[in-house]
């Protein structure tokens, strides 16, 4: 791993973060390269609360986002506990434990059966969705109370909150076996994933993140993607462009199908922990797709949860000398959910490396630009 | 239908994921007097291998566990005529296999555990959410070769060594892999565990030669 012997100062800051990642987009001069630790569940270090507790009450979550952003400073907050929001919407029974995210209670799906599918509209409603409303309070609060803030949305997409609601095995053998049904399920929760969607938007969110996990080589084959998620996922993604939010996606396995992420959803910015489909190198990714989209990342998660601050900052900076003149900008952060257990002065370490290795940054020519002396 | 003629469509019922053409198969097999043992061997897994092959170019994790499902199909019923004792004489080993306790994420595990049984492996599967010490109990009561330790958060590196270290105080013979999603060779390394696989099917091979 890359050693830094002696730190140099930190740069001025001028910009808001909501400036700074909006600037990136338009190709402005920066202050500095803007930085995405994706802190969510993590935050509940700083209250001292366990996750239950945390991913329960929504007005703690809540303060421990704010207080995390003031204290860390960086720009942009996707304000969800976990991934089972929606899922609570159409009544699985959700377990908190104590020391991790919270999951649905895999011994007791809400879809028992292919034929349920059929009916899984039927499953939501708002009078009993707590969880989803609580979210919508989440992102308008934080909307008032750090209104220079880049907040995010998220929802967790069709599939994947099918797979939430039954049981991921037996939703892949239906994939197959009943590729109907999961079709027609898929129409109705995507009617509902916007209509929440639409909601986060009103509320104040200015991305919207979608997890596009399913198009990734580790998962499925491009033809499956395309036969299955790709056309609600392309549904969702024309709605949150036509609010005029930001739409970005997150994958997380290995060998994303970033050629057809571009050409179908056409996302802003992707935010990826491992190399896409076909791609060996960094570099290799940023000239095949650096010209088509914002990269977040490439900070793993592993790293935040096991190295020192030094080694974060060192990757940073390392980071920041591979992907920093990608074409269509690069935002620096984690490559997945902040781990919850992670200490948090590794975010600390994120955003300082942006301070001092990312100031004067413009997308496509990277930090200094314009300095004297800059390389 | 001939000997082979029946072996090609057990393999091929494997490559083409169809559960009814093993089962038509494995009874054809039977009823032609075909050792069950050899229309397992020398049918239903060559298909198997072949798709395992194909994994992440033509094959994806939903195309496996229809060929895994659709060998167990065709194998349920060659197995019940196969005398339980030369199954065991053909067995390559004893593994126990759990998701760790914290992590809920099975697709993985149960990929390694079809494609292991499938090798002929005998199996013990202790689920997801297991505590290492359940590892141990477990390893020690089958005289297990082999532990396989999965795991998606990465939060939980830290249970494959505490379950290396109880077996290490415990004197198991059996060899620990560990794999998952964020699970590389240097985590695997770093945690002493004696073995990690990037796939399913890789898990398999390494789980062969671990135990040469």
């Amino acid at each position: 791993m890359m050693k830094i012997e002696k730190l140099p100062k930190e740069c001025e800051e001028y910009m808001t973060p909501k400036e700074r990642i909006l600037g990136l987009i338009m190709r402005k001069k920066l202050d500095r390269i803007p930085v995405f630790p994706f802190v969510s569940a993590a935050a509940a270090q700083l209250l001292n609360l366990n996750y239950g507790e945390y991913a329960q009450k929504p007005d703690l979550f809540l303060r421990a986002q704010i207080e995390a952003q003031r204290l860390f400073g960086y720009d942009a907050i996707t304000a969800m506990p976990d991934l089972c929001v929606e899922a609570q919407g159409f009544g699985a029974k959700i377990i908190y434990p104590a020391n991790n995210a919270a999951y649905p209670d895999p011994y007791n799906p809400v879809i028992k059966s292919a034929e349920e599918y059929k009916n899984i509209d039927k499953l939501f409603d708002w009078s009993h969705a707590e969880r989803m409303k609580n979210q919508l309070k989440v992102v308008s609060t934080i909307n008032d109370q750090l209104p220079d803030m880049m907040i995010g949305g998220m929802s967790i997409g069709p599939l994947g909150l099918i797979s939430r609601l039954r049981n991921v095995n037996e939703f892949i053998r239906d994939l197959i076996h009943h590729p109907g049904l999961i079709h027609e399920a898929a129409e109705k929760i995507t009617d509902i994933q916007i209509e929440y969607i639409e909601k986060q938007i009103e509320a104040g969110a200015k991305t919207i993140m979608l997890p596009v996990v399913l198009a990734e080589r580790e998962l499925m084959s491009k033809e499956m993607w395309l036969e299955f998620d790709m056309p609600y996922q392309q549904r969702i993604a024309k709605f949150i462009k036509r609010k005029r939010a930001l739409y970005c996606v997150h994958t997380c396995g290995r060998g994303p199908y970033f050629d057809l992420l571009i050409e179908h959803l056409k996302p802003v910015l992707i935010q990826n922990a491992f190399l896409p489909d076909g791609v060996k190198t960094e570099e290799e990714m940023i000239e095949k797709y650096g010209k088509k989209l914002v990269f977040l990342g490439f900070l793993s998660v592993a790293l935040l949860a096991w190295s020192s601050p030094m080694e974060v900052i060192a990757e940073c900076k390392r980071e920041l000398e591979v992907f920093g003149k990608s074409p269509a900008g690069y935002l620096l952060g984690a490559s997945c959910e902040y781990p919850p257990y992670a200490p948090l002065y590794n975010a600390l370490a994120i955003v300082k490396a942006a301070r001092m290795y990312g100031a004067n940054f413009k997308t496509g020519e990277g930090p200094n630009y314009e300095e004297e002396g800059a390389t | 239908m001939s000997r082979e003629e029946i072996l090609e469509k057990l393999k091929n019922s494997i490559i083409d994921c169809d559960e009814e053409i093993a089962k038509e198969a494995a009874k054809e097999a039977l009823e032609a007097g075909i050792d069950p043992m050899d229309a397992l061997k020398k049918g239903l897994y060559i298909g198997l291998k072949e798709v395992c092959k194909q994994y992440e170019e033509t094959v994806f994790i939903a195309e496996m566990i229809f060929a895994t499902d659709t060998f167990y199909a065709g194998s349920n019923i060659l197995k019940s005529s196969i005398d339980p004792e030369k199954l065991k004489k053909n067995r390559k080993g004893i593994a126990i296999i759990g998701v760790v306790e914290g992590d809920i994420h099975d697709l993985g595990k149960n990929m390694v555990k079809y494609l292991m049984e499938a090798e002929g492996f005998e199996i013990h599967d202790l689920g997801f959410d297991v505590k290492a010490e359940r590892f141990i109990e477990e390893a020690e009561r089958y005289n297990a070769d082999l532990i396989l330790i999965s795991l998606m958060l990465s939060s939980m590196y830290p249970q494959i060594s505490k379950i290396v270290e109880l077996a290490k105080e415990k004197g198991l013979k059996a060899k620990i892999m560990a794999g998952g999603g964020p699970v590389s060779e240097g985590i695997a390394q770093k945690y002493g565990a004696d073995g990690w696989a990037l796939t399913g099917p890789l898990a398999v091979e390494k789980a062969l030669d671990l135990l040469k």
